[in-house]
């Protein structure tokens, strides 16, 4: 046996393939259903979890099945989700400076720096 | 110089139970999943600071070509990991075959792209027009630019492979190719889908 | 032996043939060989430390005798100051310390520690070193574009970094930024390598814990390299931007935030801080078992509170930051994980002393080096203490108790762990010892003149002078003569200690040819390297190690030696 390969049994990847296309398919139709939703809350919960929730579903997927981390040893897993770990530290840290620029402990800014909109923007979408 | 090189007997051990090329690549995707998280985790604060302003602007990205971008991204990432199956039982040029059509179909990716580019820049959304269409010009492009080096990587390989050589590097190329098309599943929604919000 | 070792040598034997066929100069350039690999880093590293202190020499005479010329300089600008003081504490930490201590030692040590013929991907490990050097001709390029160097710190804040109305300098800018993004990417290539190697290619017998400290101590600081480092490079890339094409990612009159740079920044420049200082830290841990002849106190104490330092040194970034207009709710955060940083270290600490206790200690000029990180390492450490609480960093900061206290704790990394790696294993590398007495001179000419450097400058701190000022003559309240004295006494020290690197480099090329010869293992130290000869051969072994304990056995009674080295299957008695 090759030294540089192990070998190791395939699940059907025509069978992932196809139930990736249908996620495609869901993730892409969610959202502009959303849109014809007027309860705020239950239009930003179906955007997050059709476009986001299924993204993550797709990645899940690929990764494991397509990448063989299901089958990988456990050290893979593990250096993937140290990486993961602190990019979540990197947003937990930096979000509540950068998301606040009106906080009570600044100095407000009656008008907000960034002044929109700069484009037409009742333009139609494409 | 190639000719008289030979690998050191290192690279054939094994003491974590896997062979070096894929630890190596694994090591390669860690660092990449920092990079672009680094990016991706700046656009989304800026994302939720900005709200709706930036959800307009998101509104003018062209779904259908992302949509159809993941479509070409997927498929091509089946012909690889069947690639990886071609190779395992030592058909080399069976998984060469799949890897030049891996190859094409990230062409098409880059021609979309390109599409997508020229036709947002004539209507006025060049990387100055906002800060979003900055981080989208930036994300992309990034994302493209690992597009092309697995295509520019992945020739090489898929020449070796005709050949019967090398194949342990399908599989590991092929993880990369899996990793760019996760990034675009992320960069998809982020940019192209979510919109409502 | 086994089967699989048997033809695990045959491989090894065709492999050493096979090896050096061209001509000795292109076959030394174009090595893949690791040990040729760490001298070209090694030697790349201190050709950019003499550029480093020269820069130092001319901005501390400035400072000391402003408005004069500068031998060997001339008349210093406000201009050239702030690039000189920029790029000084640019290549300083990513020219010198990086180089030298994470790609230096860990290509010379790593496969000779754990029993391996070279570094799992030699190749790349060239290519790494290829970008590596690049980098280091754009750093030196971007000094002399048109505009001069940059000089907006070595921290490139926007706006100053990214508008060249600001920082004057259109090229040297963008250069700074290409060179510093260059050698990362040569970085993040070297840190996979040996992360690889040490992980995959360790020989039989070589268990998890019998890896010596100072593998360990690289490897986790090429993973923390590797996972700080990504956003950064996001950022950089997003700088690059902003410099050349105009958009607004920092800027915030378009929606932008200056801050996140500086997240982005400090998110990777605090566990750089532990990037240099864990290989310091692991040479350290390899003499001083050696120089003490006694095993290792609490080796895996030390290697987990190694990785307690690692994780933590993530979540301190924004102390850099309390006069930032940060929230003061995070600045509070921030103080406490930053002083809590501060015990993994300590007890690091206390594990040297604890070794050294009750051992039969050598005075040798590495074992002195070792002592002297450890003394002077630990007056940077409890300096920050007061620079870490955000209720007095507001007083400190930007003023030169911050200078001094960081020299406090990148010289003693960069410059004493340097010289206690390379006094401790030049006999390996090349065969001969180093002139004991001048390596003496030359260790105190160090020490001395350094603490005469940097302890006025705590006090001139205290008194409130500010960094980056180019002439205090300008501020009355600074030009007191009672602080432009010490700022003399600074001055002169750097030029005694930079007077006194001259004996080293003389003993450096003499002793490469003319030093006592150094058998096999002069030390009669246990790890792996000290078991092939010295200088190691192409392939490092004629037969690859096996690897029977740990790596600090020394002292053990039953054994006829006082130490019993990591390969030695059987052990001699003291009674056969």
């Amino acid at each position: 046996m090759n030294k540089n390969t192990d070998e190791h049994k395939h699940p059907d990847y025509k069978k992932i393939y196809y139930s990736l296309l249908i996620l495609l398919v869901i993730s892409i139709w969610g959202p502009v259903f959303a849109l014809n939703i007027d309860n705020r809350t239950m239009l930003v919960g179906t955007v997050l979890l059709t476009a986001f929730g299924v993204g993550l579903i797709k990645a899940t997927m690929v990764v494991a099945w397509f990448m063989h981390l299901d089958i990988e040893v456990k050290v893979v897993r593990r250096l993937l989700a140290v990486c993961i770990a602190f990019l979540i530290l990197l947003f937990a840290g930096v979000a509540p400076e950068v998301l606040c620029f009106d906080g009570e402990n600044r100095d407000a800014d009656p008008d907000p720096i960034y002044e929109y909109p700069k484009k037409d923007i009742t333009k139609p979408a494409h | 110089m190639s000719e008289t090189y030979h690998p050191p007997l290192a690279t054939s051990r094994k003491s974590a139970g896997l062979p070096t090329a894929r630890l190596g690549t694994w090591w390669v995707v860690a660092s990449e999943v920092v990079i672009f998280g680094g990016l991706v985790v700046s656009f989304v604060m800026y994302r939720m600071r900005h709200g709706e302003i930036w959800a307009d602007q998101a509104s003018h990205t062209k779904l259908y070509a992302g949509a159809l971008n993941t479509f070409v991204l997927l498929t091509s990432s089946y012909f690889a990991v069947c690639a990886h199956k071609a190779a395992e039982v030592g058909d080399g040029k069976k998984a060469a075959n799949l890897l030049v059509r891996t190859i094409l179909l990230g062409g098409v990716f880059l021609c979309v792209k390109a599409y997508e580019y020229t036709s947002e820049i004539l209507a006025g959304y060049g990387p100055k027009a906002d800060l979003f269409w900055s981080f989208y010009y930036t994300a992309t492009g990034l994302h493209g630019f690992h597009v092309v080096a697995g295509m520019v990587i992945m020739g090489f390989v898929a020449k070796d492979a005709a050949k019967g050589k090398f194949l342990h590097r399908v599989e590991c190329i092929g993880i990369y190719w899996h990793f760019v098309d996760i990034v675009w599943i992320f960069l998809f929604p982020l940019f192209y889908i979510a919109s409502g919000l | 032996m086994t089967e699989a070792s048997e033809d695990e040598s045959q491989k090894h034997a065709q492999e050493k043939q096979s090896s050096h066929k061209c001509s000795k100069l292109r076959s030394w350039l174009f090595s893949t060989d690791h040990k040729v690999i760490a001298f070209q880093y090694i030697i790349t590293g201190m050709l950019m430390a003499v550029i480093g202190g020269y820069m130092a020499y001319v901005f501390r005479m400035q400072l000391a005798f402003p408005g004069e010329e500068v031998p060997g300089f001339g008349w210093v600008s406000p201009g050239n100051y702030n690039a000189l003081v920029t790029n000084h504490g640019t290549i300083m930490i990513f020219w010198v310390a990086m180089p030298i201590l994470l790609a230096g030692f860990g290509n010379f040590l790593i496969p000779l520690m754990i029993g391996c013929d070279d570094m799992v991907f030699p190749r790349l490990n060239r290519l790494s070193f290829q970008i590596f050097f690049i980098s280091a001709l754009v750093i030196i390029a971007s000094l002399h574009v048109a505009g001069g160097g940059f000089g907006g710190a070595w921290t490139a804040y926007p706006p100053l970094s990214t508008n060249p109305d600001y920082n004057l300098t259109p090229l040297g800018a963008v250069l700074w930024v290409v060179a510093v993004a260059l050698e990362f990417v040569a970085f993040l290539i070297g840190g996979i390598n040996f992360v690889t190697t040490t992980m995959n290619a360790r020989a039989p017998g070589m268990g998890m814990m019998r890896i010596p400290l100072v593998v360990w101590m690289i490897v986790i600081a090429s993973i923390l390299f590797m996972v700080s480092v990504g956003p950064l490079i996001a950022g950089a890339v997003m700088l690059l931007s902003d410099q050349l094409a105009g958009t607004a990612f920092y800027d915030p009159t378009n929606g932008g935030d200056p801050l996140l740079w500086q997240h982005l920044f400090w998110f990777f420049g605090h566990p750089e801080v532990y990037v240099v200082l864990l290989p310091a830290m692991g040479v350290v841990a390899e003499i001083i078992p050696v120089f003490a002849r006694k095993k290792f106190f609490g080796y895996k104490a030390a290697l987990y509170v190694t990785i307690a330092t690692g994780v933590l040194s993530f979540f301190v970034w924004a102390h850099h930051q309390f006069v930032s207009g940060i929230d003061p709710r995070m600045a509070h955060l921030f103080t406490v994980t930053t002083l809590l940083i501060s015990v993994p270290i300590a007890e690091l600490c206390f594990l040297f002393i604890a070794t050294l206790f009750g051992g039969s200690i050598e005075f040798r000029t590495p074992m002195l080096w070792a002592i002297a990180f450890l003394v002077e390492f630990l007056l940077g450490g409890v300096t920050g203490i007061y620079l870490g609480s955000s209720g007095s960093d507001i007083y400190f900061h930007d003023t030169y108790f911050v200078v001094a206290h960081f020299h406090y704790t990148f010289f003693p990394i960069a410059i004493i762990g340097m010289f206690a790696g390379i006094t401790h294993w030049f006999p390996k590398a090349f065969g001969r010892h180093l002139n004991e007495k001048w390596g003496k001179i030359h260790f105190w000419g160090t020490i001395i003149p350094f603490n005469f450097i940097f302890i006025p400058m705590f006090f001139l701190g205290l008194g409130g002078q500010h960094r980056r000022i180019f002439d205090y003559r300008h501020f009355p309240e600074l030009a007191l003569n009672d602080l432009q004295d010490l700022r003399i006494l600074a001055t002169v020290a750097t030029c005694v200690l930079i007077a006194f690197q001259i004996p080293f480099v003389i003993n450096f090329f003499r002793s490469m040819r003319k030093g006592k010869e150094a058998g096999e293992n002069p030390w009669n130290a246990t790890t792996l390297e000290w078991s092939t000869s010295s200088p190691p051969p192409h392939g490092n072994w004629e037969t690859l190690p096996t690897v029977h304990r740990g790596p600090y056995e020394y002292g053990i009674p039953e054994v006829k030696e006082d130490y019993l080295p990591q390969h030695i299957e059987t052990p001699q008695t003291s009674n056969g």
